[in-house]
């Protein structure tokens, strides 16, 4: 009967110290099971400080905040295949999916 | 569009139809160019406005979209959300309805005149929502609830896949005025 107690109680220090160690802030990217650690910087922060050197990349027309699997994402806009620049943008990046769209170039919408 | 690239000049007349759908210079013109936010045409700046206001009277002007459009939109304005839906009518394009994809959106956007980088842009899909010509739109919400019809963003760029607009707030801040709107 101790020893239950005893496994029952250990048990749920378990549960608990896991959820506070896999607790979800800010809508990030933690997902305990897939085992990805959480964000420790804002997806915002992770965007301004490697938007230049995207911007610098040629064939990146864009960078931006959106969603992927429900989940906030960096998304990376291009007018090359995606394929061409995973070599040199990560597929993740501080806990954030990074995922690349081919767009193509913009342009102003004057007449045309 | 009315500043025509930061080639125009305060007080040039502003035509509507516009010249390239035959308005001419005096003879439809609505207004006078007032105020515009000149662009710098770089990869590394942090253009957030692609804006022109016009000095004109309510004579010569109406609240609402023509008859087949949303109508009038709502004087009081809304931040860009994920999956908010939208919509806008426009010269080329009418009315069209699409979805909030991405925001914060740093983008390099081709003009004449060379590329200019914005920074904090609305980036909206499908590629249908717009084409050229619709430079200009007013970007409302196209809920049924309550925000519906507030404004969201100016919209003046985009590709085959994508439309950018400015968020509004940032337009209306820059030239200190408000929509008035319903």
């Amino acid at each position: 009967m101790t020893r239950q107690i005893a496994v029952a109680v250990l048990s749920a220090v378990v549960i608990i110290a896991a959820a506070i160690l896999c607790g979800c802030r800010h809508g990030g990217t933690t997902e305990c099971q897939k085992g990805y650690s959480m964000p420790a910087k804002s997806i915002e922060q992770v965007l301004k400080e490697n938007t230049d050197p995207w911007m610098a990349i040629d064939g990146v027309e864009g960078t931006a905040i959106g969603l992927h699997k429900g989940k906030p994402c960096i998304k990376i806009f291009t007018s090359v295949k995606a394929q061409e620049l995973r070599g040199r943008i990560p597929p993740a990046l501080e806990g954030y999916p990074v995922i690349i769209e081919q767009t193509g170039v913009f342009r102003a919408l004057d007449e045309q | 569009m009315y500043a025509d690239e930061n080639r125009a000049s305060i007080g040039d007349k502003v035509l509507q139809p516009g010249p390239y759908d035959g308005g001419k210079n005096p003879d439809d013109a609505i207004g006078t160019l007032a105020d515009f936010k000149a662009i710098v045409f770089s990869e590394t700046a942090r253009n957030t406005i692609d804006a022109a206001i016009a000095l004109s009277s309510t004579a010569l002007l109406g609240k609402a979209t023509p008859s087949d459009g949303y109508g009038t939109p709502k004087s009081s304005t809304i931040t860009a959300k994920f999956r908010q839906s939208v919509q806008k009518y426009g010269r080329t394009t009418r009315l069209t309805k699409g979805m909030v994809y991405a925001t914060n959106g740093n983008v390099k956007v081709q003009y004449d005149t060379g590329v200019a980088r914005f920074v904090k842009q609305i980036i909206i899909t499908p590629g249908t929502f717009s084409a050229g010509g619709d430079s200009g739109s007013l970007v409302v919400d196209a809920s049924t609830g309550s925000n519906s019809r507030r404004p969201v963003g100016l919209l003046f760029a985009g590709s085959s896949t994508h439309t950018i607009a400015n968020p509004i707030g940032a337009v209306l801040d820059a030239f200190g005025v408000t929509i008035d709107g319903e």
